[in-house]
């Protein structure tokens, strides 16, 4: 349903996650210091005009390691969303359509993945492959795919019925030719939607796995480990930890709310 | 507003929107009790929606914008675009019934018939359990249904649509409404099973003076069984009088089109 | 009804094989030798000769799928190895942390239940009121905050500020529970609150609602009775799906709460990679979510008359 409220709700979001994205892509160019300049006789120091969200125990700038963070945070998720969701599409599509073996063996293998506790798998994935935000990317992919394998073997199914892909059939098309132009853009809408809308959880569940120490690691700027090391100053020094969680929670609303107006206007 | 009918139901001047869209203008008709009131259309003509209204049932964003449904009840006259909540809820089932087109969904398919025919009894009155399934057992007698047992404790969802017909005229007569709302009651059955549902109808307006407005777009059907015969087209009223003169003299020019649409068998 | 359980009882045996396989599979491609850690762990230097011990001990010199089947069975036995820094036997580290994990599991769904149940039902039928936009708003925030920030900003409210609850530990009776629960629950809730709202809003718009109107039924006891019923199945259906998330999410939610369960276990044990205590934690966790799909699966097909009726026929 496209009202002319939701394409102005487009427009404004579309506006406001391209600031955030720009902001990410130009994070150095950005910040007000050095994000990993140390001032150690400005330790811990208050929010306060010239540091915004405070500094550090190492005297750095909040601010600028918040922008710095959303470098890594979202480009890391939006990295990954990519993955699972090409992926998951790609094998989702060629079961669903092709059926049989091959599509038993896609559905085994997801099957496997899915029977593990989601978090469970990528701790455990990520503690194997000795940390680092590489691995608790690859860590979540593995197990992020099989959502959007599903959801597209199914469409497909559906999709595969219509009397116009009996027709591209007749009309000579193989296969590889009917998913490209006939089975892809139909289903296309759905995976686009799901695949911003998990953007948001993606985001949440790298900077968790950061968190625990499986992700991204000092001193790299990211806004999960920053959390984590604020984590024992809470009482006394709260914004190391409510700088970057708020920066979170502003950067998944807005992915939310795109995905959701993306979701009313298809 | 002059509110004095001496009819059970009747319309005047009324008028009706779904947000800005008008789908009924300026209808006026008017039936006697113990009367079968017809009202034939195609799809979209608004016959639906204008017995709906008439039970407070019209759905998001639609309302009656102007005019009156008065309805005769046992002690006054009401106008039924007038009253809400409790008021309007009391009558509802006790004193005017609906039958849908496809009663199988207009049952809850989780509960069993049992469940929704005490549910639907006693919202009105208190008695007990047995006397209410005493009372769907006559009725379902009266349609030659000897298991009426079985059926009660059965869910919609097991039952043929000619079935589900049957149990939503029970639900709907189990509390001898003096007003039945037929909105295309027969036009899901095959055809051998319409005649045998309209027969049992009209059986139970014999026996228990039931005023009947139904709703139709096949003309067999309001032959059958109407006393009066109201034709609407796009939400207006184009031809309204009793059976022999709509079907027989029909004035109007949508009107003699539908009449004369209708093939008839000859036998030669 | 029967030979459905069955059915899947049998189902149960491939899943168990591949989940003990892929667990052990995972732990042994990790880059670190397992003596190398206990090396470490001790402190101490070894010489290659008491490694090339230990090793053999441990049956590490033997070939994988070896390996594999006598982990297998010993795990058949009840022995799942020891803790390379405790040196506990991990089955039993597991076993003893457990309660408290199910223990935090239950009251995170009771409370969900709770809250969203009620929510979502007044949100659907006060569609685009203010209580509407009020929870949807409510639920937006609850979806869009990660659960450890969540955890933080109660744990920084709650207990360092206005001192009510304890900030960690699992000791101070009902007072220690209350701030994981509210964590875990108010994340739930906000994906549920959405999504029984949207339940609700279909069964609502469905022809056999009109129809008990048209009968005089009461709007409450219409929702309550059908449309509650209804939307029961779906909501069974989510509860099943976040058992999974819920189990694994209590991982974070302990640890910031110290909360002495498996999940606690678990991060700690990655983090000092104390990989017998991880592959416990893994395969248990799998086998006991497996188990639960089982069961909310067969509770679906339970209250589904259609289904169990077909089942007989």
């Amino acid at each position: 349903m496209r009202t002319k409220k939701t394409k102005i709700k487009f427009i404004i979001l579309l506006i406001l996650v391209g600031i955030l994205l720009f902001t990410a892509a130009f994070a150095i160019h950005l910040t007000p210091y050095d994000p990993y300049e140390q001032d150690l006789a400005n330790a811990l120091a208050k929010p306060s005009a010239q540091h915004l969200f405070g500094t550090d125990r190492y005297g750095r700038d909040m601010l600028s390691r918040v922008i710095l963070g959303a470098q890594t945070t979202v480009f890391s998720a939006l990295a990954l969303v990519l993955i699972i969701s090409v992926t998951g599409t790609i094998l989702g599509m060629v079961g669903g359509y092709f059926g049989g073996k091959t599509d038993d063996l896609i559905m085994r293998i997801s099957d496997l993945f899915l029977a593990f506790p989601g978090m469970v798998f990528a701790i455990a994935v990520a503690g194997v492959l000795s940390g680092g935000l590489k691995s608790a990317v690859i860590a979540l992919a593995c197990i992020s795919w099989t959502k959007f394998a599903r959801l597209a073997r199914s469409q497909t199914l559906t999709v595969k019925e219509m009397p116009y892909i009996a027709a591209a059939k007749l009309s000579g098309c193989n296969g590889m030719q009917i998913l490209l132009r006939h089975i892809f853009p139909n289903i296309a809408g759905t995976m686009i939607v799901t695949a911003m809308l998990d953007i948001g959880t993606m985001i949440m569940e790298l900077a968790g796995l950061s968190f625990l120490g499986l992700g991204a690691t000092p001193p790299m700027a990211e806004w999960g480990s920053m959390m984590s090391n604020g984590r024992s100053m809470l009482q006394t020094c709260p914004w190391i930890v409510i700088a970057p969680g708020i920066a979170m929670f502003v950067t998944v609303a807005l992915f939310n709310l795109l995905g959701d107006t993306v979701r009313d206007m298809i | 507003m002059d509110k004095k009918t001496d009819s059970i139901l009747e319309y005047r001047n009324v008028d009706i929107h779904y947000g800005k869209k008008q789908v009924i203008e300026n209808v006026s008709l008017a039936m006697k009790q113990g009367e079968i009131l017809g009202i034939v259309g195609e799809s979209g003509s608004g016959k639906s929606t204008l017995i709906r209204a008439a039970m407070g049932l019209l759905g998001e964003g639609g309302a009656v914008t102007q005019g009156q449904i008065l309805y005769q009840g046992t002690n006054a006259t009401i106008d039924m675009t007038q009253i809400r909540g409790e008021e309007m809820r009391r009558l509802r089932g006790a004193e005017i019934g609906m039958i849908f087109q496809n009663a199988g969904a207009s049952l809850c398919p989780i509960r069993t018939i049992e469940e929704q025919l005490y549910e639907a009894v006693l919202e009105h009155e208190s008695i007990s359990k047995g006397e209410i399934r005493d009372r769907a057992q006559e009725l379902f007698e009266q349609l030659r249904f000897t298991n009426g047992d079985q059926i009660l404790k059965s869910y919609p969802f097991e039952f043929s649509g000619g079935m589900n017909q049957r149990v939503g005229i029970v639900l709907a007569m189990v509390l001898r409404p003096r007003l039945l709302l037929a909105d295309e009651p027969t036009s899901a059955l095959d055809v051998t099973v319409q005649l045998q549902v309209l027969r049992e109808m009209k059986k139970l307006r014999d026996l228990y003076g039931t005023s009947i407005v139904l709703v139709t777009h096949n003309i067999g059907v309001v032959n059958y069984l109407a006393d009066h015969v109201a034709v609407m087209h796009q939400g207006k009223l184009v031809e309204y009088g009793t059976k022999e003169e709509v079907l027989n003299h029909p004035q109007d020019a949508y009107t003699k089109k539908l009449i004369g649409s209708v093939l008839h068998l000859k036998r030669s | 009804m029967r030979k459905y359980i069955i059915k899947r009882l049998l189902q149960l045996i491939p899943i168990l094989f591949g989940i003990t396989l892929l667990t052990f599979v995972l732990m042994h491609t990790s880059s670190v030798d397992a003596v190398d850690m206990m090396e470490q762990n001790t402190g101490m230097a070894w010489t290659e000769e008491q490694k090339d011990a230990v090793r053999e001990e441990l049956g590490l010199d033997k070939s994988v799928p070896v390996q594999y089947l006598n982990w297998v069975g010993n795990m058949l036995k009840g022995d799942m190895g020891t803790s390379y820094i405790s040196g506990q036997p991990v089955l039993q580290m597991f076993l003893s942390r457990l309660p408290m994990t199910i223990y935090l599991t239950i009251t995170s769904i009771l409370l969900t239940i709770a809250l969203s149940i009620p929510l979502g039902i007044l949100s659907a039928v006060r569609k685009n009121k203010f209580t509407d936009y009020f929870i949807r708003i409510l639920s937006f925030i609850g979806n869009s905050m990660p659960g450890f920030f969540m955890a933080l900003l109660l744990m920084y409210l709650f207990s360092l500020k206005l001192g009510w609850f304890p900030v960690m530990g699992s000791g101070q009776g009902w007072k220690s529970i209350v701030l994981p629960t509210l964590t875990l629950a108010i994340a739930m809730s906000a994906k549920y609150t959405r999504q029984i709202r949207a339940t609700v809003l279909e069964e609502l718009k469905k022809e056999y609602v009109v129809g008990a109107r048209a009968r005089g039924v009461r709007e409450k006891k219409i929702l309550v009775r059908s449309v509650l019923k209804a939307s029961m199945l779906t909501i069974v259906t989510l509860l099943s799906l976040s058992i999974g998330s819920l189990l694994g999410g209590t991982a974070i939610v302990e640890s910031i709460f110290m909360w002495d369960g498996v999940g606690k276990m678990a991060v700690d044990a990655i983090l000092t990679r104390d990989y017998p205590v991880i592959q416990v934690y893994v395969v248990w966790m799998a086998i006991i979510y497996v188990m639960v799909n089982l069961v909310t699966d067969i509770i679906y097909h339970y209250l589904d008359p259609r289904i169990r009726l077909q089942e007989n026929s």
